[in-house]
Protein backbone atom coordinates (compact mmCIF):
# COMPACT_ATOMS: atom_id res chain seq x y z
CA UNK A 1 0.00 0.00 0.00
CA UNK A 2 1.73 2.81 -0.93
CA UNK A 3 0.01 6.61 -0.49
CA UNK A 4 -3.03 5.71 0.51
CA UNK A 5 -5.32 8.28 2.03
CA UNK A 6 -8.30 6.65 3.69
CA UNK A 7 -8.03 7.45 7.33
CA UNK A 8 -7.83 4.98 10.15
CA UNK A 9 -10.75 5.37 11.71
CA UNK A 10 -12.38 4.28 8.14
CA UNK A 11 -10.09 1.90 7.41
CA UNK A 12 -10.78 0.04 10.56
CA UNK A 13 -14.35 -0.09 10.80
CA UNK A 14 -13.67 -1.77 6.59
CA UNK A 15 -11.04 -4.20 8.07
CA UNK A 16 -13.25 -5.60 11.02
CA UNK A 17 -15.89 -6.84 8.27
CA UNK A 18 -13.50 -7.76 5.10
CA UNK A 19 -9.92 -9.01 4.09
CA UNK A 20 -8.73 -6.30 2.59
CA UNK A 21 -6.29 -8.37 -0.56
CA UNK A 22 -5.60 -5.01 -1.84
CA UNK A 23 -5.70 -1.69 -0.85
CA UNK A 24 -4.57 1.47 -3.72
CA UNK A 25 -5.49 4.93 -4.62
CA UNK A 26 -6.26 5.95 -7.93
CA UNK A 27 -3.80 8.79 -7.22
CA UNK A 28 -0.96 5.83 -7.50
CA UNK A 29 -2.41 4.36 -10.84
CA UNK A 30 -4.38 6.58 -13.36
CA UNK A 31 -0.71 8.13 -14.77
CA UNK A 32 0.53 4.33 -14.54
CA UNK A 33 -2.52 2.35 -15.44
CA UNK A 34 -0.02 -1.18 -15.91
CA UNK A 35 0.99 -1.10 -12.42
CA UNK A 36 -2.96 -1.38 -11.21
CA UNK A 37 -3.13 -3.79 -13.70
CA UNK A 38 -0.88 -5.88 -12.87
CA UNK A 39 -1.49 -5.82 -9.18
CA UNK A 40 -4.94 -6.72 -10.09
CA UNK A 41 -3.51 -9.63 -12.17
CA UNK A 42 -1.47 -11.10 -9.56
CA UNK A 43 -4.40 -11.46 -7.08
CA UNK A 44 -6.17 -13.85 -9.40
CA UNK A 45 -7.05 -17.22 -8.10
CA UNK A 46 -9.78 -20.16 -8.53
CA UNK A 47 -12.54 -18.65 -6.13
CA UNK A 48 -12.73 -15.38 -3.64
CA UNK A 49 -14.42 -15.78 -0.35
CA UNK A 50 -17.42 -13.70 0.69
CA UNK A 51 -15.14 -10.95 2.68
CA UNK A 52 -12.65 -10.12 0.35
CA UNK A 53 -12.29 -6.82 -0.99
CA UNK A 54 -10.18 -4.83 -3.59
CA UNK A 55 -10.32 -1.41 -1.57
CA UNK A 56 -9.80 1.31 -4.37
CA UNK A 57 -9.58 5.09 -3.50
CA UNK A 58 -10.79 7.25 -6.14
CA UNK A 59 -10.09 10.98 -5.40
CA UNK A 60 -9.43 12.97 -8.05
CA UNK A 61 -10.76 13.73 -11.35
CA UNK A 62 -11.27 11.72 -14.05
CA UNK A 63 -11.50 12.22 -17.70
CA UNK A 64 -15.28 11.83 -20.18
CA UNK A 65 -15.35 11.07 -23.53
CA UNK A 66 -15.49 14.44 -24.69
CA UNK A 67 -16.78 12.81 -28.51
CA UNK A 68 -19.82 10.71 -26.68
CA UNK A 69 -21.58 13.53 -24.70
CA UNK A 70 -24.08 10.76 -23.86
CA UNK A 71 -21.23 8.32 -22.04
CA UNK A 72 -21.57 9.46 -18.67
CA UNK A 73 -18.71 7.78 -16.93
CA UNK A 74 -15.18 8.62 -16.41
CA UNK A 75 -13.02 6.87 -18.68
CA UNK A 76 -10.84 5.57 -15.15
CA UNK A 77 -13.44 4.11 -13.47
CA UNK A 78 -14.59 2.16 -16.98
CA UNK A 79 -10.93 0.98 -16.94
CA UNK A 80 -11.08 -0.26 -13.73
CA UNK A 81 -14.36 -2.19 -14.16
CA UNK A 82 -13.07 -3.57 -17.40
CA UNK A 83 -9.93 -4.93 -15.49
CA UNK A 84 -11.58 -6.55 -13.15
CA UNK A 85 -13.82 -8.12 -16.14
CA UNK A 86 -10.69 -9.09 -18.15
CA UNK A 87 -8.81 -11.10 -15.58
CA UNK A 88 -12.29 -12.24 -14.01
CA UNK A 89 -11.93 -10.94 -11.00
CA UNK A 90 -16.00 -11.29 -9.36
CA UNK A 91 -17.00 -7.72 -9.20
CA UNK A 92 -18.45 -8.63 -5.67
CA UNK A 93 -15.11 -7.78 -4.52
CA UNK A 94 -14.87 -4.31 -5.54
CA UNK A 95 -14.97 -1.61 -3.08
CA UNK A 96 -14.58 1.84 -3.86
CA UNK A 97 -14.23 4.70 -1.30
CA UNK A 98 -14.73 8.10 -3.08
CA UNK A 99 -15.13 11.82 -3.10
CA UNK A 100 -17.76 11.36 -6.95
CA UNK A 101 -21.20 11.76 -5.41
CA UNK A 102 -22.15 10.20 -9.00
CA UNK A 103 -20.15 7.26 -9.20
CA UNK A 104 -22.57 4.73 -8.45
CA UNK A 105 -24.56 6.22 -11.28
CA UNK A 106 -21.48 6.00 -13.24
CA UNK A 107 -20.89 2.14 -12.69
CA UNK A 108 -25.05 2.09 -13.28
CA UNK A 109 -24.16 2.94 -16.73
CA UNK A 110 -21.11 0.87 -17.09
CA UNK A 111 -22.09 -2.43 -15.54
CA UNK A 112 -25.80 -2.19 -15.37
CA UNK A 113 -26.76 -5.91 -14.23
CA UNK A 114 -23.76 -6.34 -11.89
CA UNK A 115 -23.51 -2.60 -10.71
CA UNK A 116 -25.13 -3.47 -7.27
CA UNK A 117 -22.33 -6.17 -6.38
CA UNK A 118 -19.52 -3.30 -6.34
CA UNK A 119 -19.63 -1.57 -3.08
CA UNK A 120 -19.39 2.50 -3.23
CA UNK A 121 -18.89 4.45 -0.64
CA UNK A 122 -19.03 8.12 -0.76
CA UNK A 123 -16.63 10.97 1.55
CA UNK A 124 -15.71 14.05 2.15
CA UNK A 125 -13.78 13.74 5.23
CA UNK A 126 -12.53 10.43 5.05
CA UNK A 127 -9.59 11.40 2.91
CA UNK A 128 -6.51 12.43 5.13
CA UNK A 129 -5.18 14.39 2.15
CA UNK A 130 -8.40 16.68 2.17
CA UNK A 131 -7.84 17.95 5.79
CA UNK A 132 -8.59 14.82 7.50
CA UNK A 133 -6.04 15.53 10.32
CA UNK A 134 -7.58 18.52 11.08
CA UNK A 135 -8.70 19.31 14.41
CA UNK A 136 -12.18 20.53 15.13
CA UNK A 137 -10.93 23.05 18.19
CA UNK A 138 -13.39 25.50 18.77
CA UNK A 139 -12.03 28.54 17.48
CA UNK A 140 -13.18 31.65 17.90
CA UNK A 141 -15.45 33.55 15.85
CA UNK A 142 -13.70 36.44 14.20
CA UNK A 143 -14.04 39.45 12.14
CA UNK A 144 -12.99 42.43 13.35
CA UNK A 145 -9.58 41.56 11.50
CA UNK A 146 -10.81 41.78 8.14
CA UNK A 147 -8.67 43.45 5.65
CA UNK A 148 -8.92 42.45 2.56
CA UNK A 149 -12.36 41.40 0.69
CA UNK A 150 -11.20 37.90 -0.93
CA UNK A 151 -8.79 35.44 -0.82
CA UNK A 152 -8.11 33.12 -3.41
CA UNK A 153 -6.02 29.88 -3.27
CA UNK A 154 -5.21 29.04 -7.28
CA UNK A 155 -2.67 26.08 -6.13
CA UNK A 156 -1.13 24.06 -9.25
CA UNK A 157 -1.35 25.92 -12.71
CA UNK A 158 -4.82 24.87 -14.54
CA UNK A 159 -6.23 26.94 -17.42
CA UNK A 160 -9.44 27.65 -15.87
CA UNK A 161 -6.95 29.25 -12.68
CA UNK A 162 -4.71 30.83 -15.38
CA UNK A 163 -7.64 32.96 -16.62
CA UNK A 164 -8.97 33.75 -12.98
CA UNK A 165 -5.40 34.97 -12.22
CA UNK A 166 -5.04 37.04 -15.52
CA UNK A 167 -8.62 38.99 -13.98
CA UNK A 168 -7.67 39.15 -10.36
CA UNK A 169 -4.00 40.07 -10.50
CA UNK A 170 -5.65 43.59 -10.73
CA UNK A 171 -7.40 44.00 -7.44
CA UNK A 172 -4.88 42.57 -5.32
CA UNK A 173 -5.68 45.61 -3.26
CA UNK A 174 -9.17 43.84 -2.55
CA UNK A 175 -8.14 40.03 -3.24
CA UNK A 176 -5.47 38.50 -1.42
CA UNK A 177 -4.04 35.74 -4.18
CA UNK A 178 -1.67 32.43 -3.30
CA UNK A 179 -0.33 29.96 -5.91
CA UNK A 180 2.30 27.16 -6.41
CA UNK A 181 5.47 28.00 -6.26
CA UNK A 182 7.28 27.45 -9.74
CA UNK A 183 9.31 24.48 -9.59
CA UNK A 184 10.67 24.54 -13.42
CA UNK A 185 14.00 25.40 -13.99
CA UNK A 186 12.82 26.47 -17.36
CA UNK A 187 11.40 29.92 -15.83
CA UNK B 1 -8.05 -4.51 -24.45
CA UNK B 2 -7.66 -0.66 -25.17
CA UNK B 3 -7.67 1.40 -22.48
CA UNK B 4 -8.57 4.80 -22.98
CA UNK B 5 -7.02 8.02 -21.07
CA UNK B 6 -7.30 11.74 -20.74
CA UNK B 7 -5.71 13.69 -18.37
CA UNK B 8 -7.88 16.33 -17.25
CA UNK B 9 -6.15 17.67 -14.63
CA UNK B 10 -2.46 17.51 -15.97
CA UNK B 11 -1.25 16.55 -12.73
CA UNK B 12 1.85 15.49 -15.17
CA UNK B 13 2.49 19.07 -15.67
CA UNK B 14 2.05 20.44 -12.40
CA UNK B 15 3.80 24.07 -12.55
CA UNK B 16 2.62 27.27 -13.84
CA UNK B 17 4.14 28.70 -17.46
CA UNK B 18 5.25 31.94 -16.20
CA UNK B 19 6.43 32.97 -12.98
CA UNK B 20 4.20 34.63 -11.06
CA UNK B 21 5.21 33.75 -7.21
CA UNK B 22 7.51 35.95 -5.45
CA UNK B 23 10.09 33.21 -4.48
CA UNK B 24 10.80 34.83 -0.69
CA UNK B 25 9.66 32.46 1.99
CA UNK B 26 6.60 32.76 4.02
CA UNK B 27 7.59 34.19 6.91
CA UNK B 28 4.88 36.12 9.30
CA UNK B 29 0.82 35.83 9.07
CA UNK B 30 0.09 39.08 7.55
CA UNK B 31 -2.31 38.84 4.84
CA UNK B 32 0.19 40.91 2.01
CA UNK B 33 1.92 37.93 2.43
CA UNK B 34 -0.81 35.64 1.49
CA UNK B 35 0.66 34.80 -2.14
CA UNK B 36 3.96 33.54 -0.89
CA UNK B 37 2.35 30.58 1.25
CA UNK B 38 2.30 27.00 0.27
CA UNK B 39 -1.08 26.17 1.37
CA UNK B 40 -1.37 22.60 -0.16
CA UNK B 41 1.37 21.80 2.87
CA UNK B 42 -1.03 23.85 5.30
CA UNK B 43 -3.81 21.95 7.21
CA UNK B 44 -7.41 23.28 6.70
CA UNK B 45 -7.10 25.64 8.99
CA UNK B 46 -4.92 28.70 8.63
CA UNK B 47 -4.50 32.03 10.14
CA UNK B 48 -4.99 33.52 6.49
CA UNK B 49 -8.73 33.44 6.96
CA UNK B 50 -9.16 36.14 9.74
CA UNK B 51 -8.28 38.49 7.33
CA UNK B 52 -10.60 37.99 4.45
CA UNK B 53 -14.62 37.77 4.19
CA UNK B 54 -14.81 35.46 1.21
CA UNK B 55 -12.72 33.24 -0.44
CA UNK B 56 -13.12 32.33 -4.37
CA UNK B 57 -12.29 28.62 -4.22
CA UNK B 58 -10.73 27.19 -7.99
CA UNK B 59 -11.50 23.42 -7.94
CA UNK B 60 -9.34 21.24 -9.25
CA UNK B 61 -11.66 21.09 -12.64
CA UNK B 62 -14.09 23.99 -14.00
CA UNK B 63 -14.77 22.83 -17.56
CA UNK B 64 -16.64 19.71 -16.32
CA UNK B 65 -19.83 18.08 -16.56
CA UNK B 66 -20.67 17.30 -13.10
CA UNK B 67 -20.08 18.75 -9.22
CA UNK B 68 -16.67 17.86 -8.18
CA UNK B 69 -15.60 18.31 -4.10
CA UNK B 70 -12.10 18.07 -2.46
CA UNK B 71 -10.51 19.74 0.66
CA UNK B 72 -10.61 23.48 -1.56
CA UNK B 73 -14.20 23.64 -0.81
CA UNK B 74 -13.92 22.49 2.39
CA UNK B 75 -11.69 24.98 3.79
CA UNK B 76 -13.99 28.10 3.61
CA UNK B 77 -16.65 26.20 5.51
CA UNK B 78 -13.96 24.71 8.20
CA UNK B 79 -12.51 28.46 8.28
CA UNK B 80 -15.89 30.18 8.56
CA UNK B 81 -16.22 32.44 5.93
CA UNK B 82 -18.50 32.55 2.30
CA UNK B 83 -16.95 31.24 -0.59
CA UNK B 84 -17.69 31.69 -4.23
CA UNK B 85 -16.90 28.36 -6.18
CA UNK B 86 -14.98 27.73 -9.49
CA UNK B 87 -16.12 24.12 -9.65
CA UNK B 88 -18.50 21.83 -11.89
CA UNK B 89 -22.33 23.07 -12.33
CA UNK B 90 -24.06 21.87 -9.42
CA UNK B 91 -21.65 22.11 -7.02
CA UNK B 92 -23.39 24.44 -4.87
CA UNK B 93 -26.80 22.22 -4.91
CA UNK B 94 -24.54 18.80 -4.22
CA UNK B 95 -22.89 20.90 -0.80
CA UNK B 96 -27.09 22.04 0.05
CA UNK B 97 -28.15 18.45 -0.30
CA UNK B 98 -25.36 17.61 2.14
CA UNK B 99 -26.84 20.01 4.38
CA UNK B 100 -24.54 23.64 3.97
CA UNK B 101 -25.90 26.34 3.95
CA UNK B 102 -24.50 28.83 0.53
CA UNK B 103 -24.55 32.38 0.24
CA UNK B 104 -27.59 32.99 -2.42
CA UNK B 105 -28.32 35.78 -0.35
CA UNK B 106 -25.32 37.96 -0.43
CA UNK B 107 -23.62 36.29 -3.97
CA UNK B 108 -26.36 35.79 -6.67
CA UNK B 109 -25.26 31.69 -7.13
CA UNK B 110 -27.37 31.46 -10.13
CA UNK B 111 -23.97 30.31 -12.17
CA UNK B 112 -24.37 26.97 -10.21
CA UNK B 113 -26.95 25.80 -12.50
CA UNK B 114 -25.30 27.11 -15.58
CA UNK B 115 -23.60 24.19 -17.32
CA UNK B 116 -21.61 26.45 -20.03
CA UNK B 117 -18.68 27.04 -18.69
CA UNK B 118 -17.96 30.45 -20.16
CA UNK B 119 -21.37 31.78 -19.22
CA UNK B 120 -20.33 30.14 -15.75
CA UNK B 121 -17.09 31.83 -15.50
CA UNK B 122 -18.43 35.19 -16.63
CA UNK B 123 -21.37 35.10 -14.02
CA UNK B 124 -19.11 34.13 -11.17
CA UNK B 125 -16.74 37.12 -12.57
CA UNK B 126 -19.77 39.24 -12.17
CA UNK B 127 -20.36 38.04 -8.16
CA UNK B 128 -16.96 38.80 -7.80
CA UNK B 129 -16.86 42.11 -8.98
CA UNK B 130 -19.95 42.95 -6.84
CA UNK B 131 -18.04 41.56 -3.48
CA UNK B 132 -14.45 43.66 -4.29
CA UNK B 133 -16.72 46.62 -4.56
CA UNK B 134 -17.74 46.01 -1.31
CA UNK B 135 -16.27 48.22 1.42
CA UNK B 136 -14.31 46.39 3.95
CA UNK B 137 -16.91 47.43 6.98
CA UNK B 138 -19.83 45.93 4.51
CA UNK B 139 -17.99 43.12 4.76
CA UNK B 140 -16.94 42.97 8.28
CA UNK B 141 -20.91 43.34 8.76
CA UNK B 142 -22.23 41.06 6.37
CA UNK B 143 -19.41 38.06 8.52
CA UNK B 144 -20.85 39.21 11.63
CA UNK B 145 -24.33 39.02 10.73
CA UNK B 146 -24.25 35.51 8.60
CA UNK B 147 -22.09 34.12 12.11
CA UNK B 148 -24.93 31.78 12.43
CA UNK B 149 -24.59 30.38 9.08
CA UNK B 150 -21.09 30.64 9.47
CA UNK B 151 -21.02 28.10 12.59
CA UNK B 152 -23.63 26.26 11.61
CA UNK B 153 -21.94 24.84 8.63
CA UNK B 154 -18.68 24.49 10.64
CA UNK B 155 -20.54 22.71 12.92
CA UNK B 156 -21.72 20.46 10.03
CA UNK B 157 -18.44 20.00 8.64
CA UNK B 158 -17.26 18.99 12.35
CA UNK B 159 -20.04 16.31 12.38
CA UNK B 160 -19.38 14.83 9.21
CA UNK B 161 -17.24 12.21 9.86
CA UNK B 162 -19.17 11.04 12.90
CA UNK B 163 -22.12 10.76 10.44
CA UNK B 164 -20.40 9.05 7.37
CA UNK B 165 -18.94 6.49 9.90
CA UNK B 166 -22.46 5.60 10.57
CA UNK B 167 -23.07 5.47 6.76
CA UNK B 168 -20.02 3.06 6.06
CA UNK B 169 -21.18 0.74 8.83
CA UNK B 170 -24.63 0.83 7.51
CA UNK B 171 -23.72 -0.12 3.69
CA UNK B 172 -21.46 -3.16 4.87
Amino acid sequence: MKNVYLRSSYLEIIKQKYNILLHVSQTNFDLNFNEFEENIKSLKKEYFLPNERILIEITDTQAYDVYNKETKYGLLTRNIIDTFIEYDIPLFTMFIVTNNFYLREEINTIVPEQANNITVFFTLRGFSMYGGSSKFLDRPFCFDKIKKNCLTILGYDRLHRRALYQVLKNKKEKIAISYRKVDNKNF
Amino acid sequence: MTRLFLYPNQRHQQTWYEPIVADKPYKDSLISNVENVDFLNLDLYTEHYKYIGLEIVSETVFDYYQPFVSEKTLRPIFNKRFFIILSGPGTLKLLQNLGFKTWNHIIDESYDNEKDYIKRYNLILKEIEKFCNKDINEVKNLVKNNKDMLEYNYTLLKNLEEKEIECLKSIL
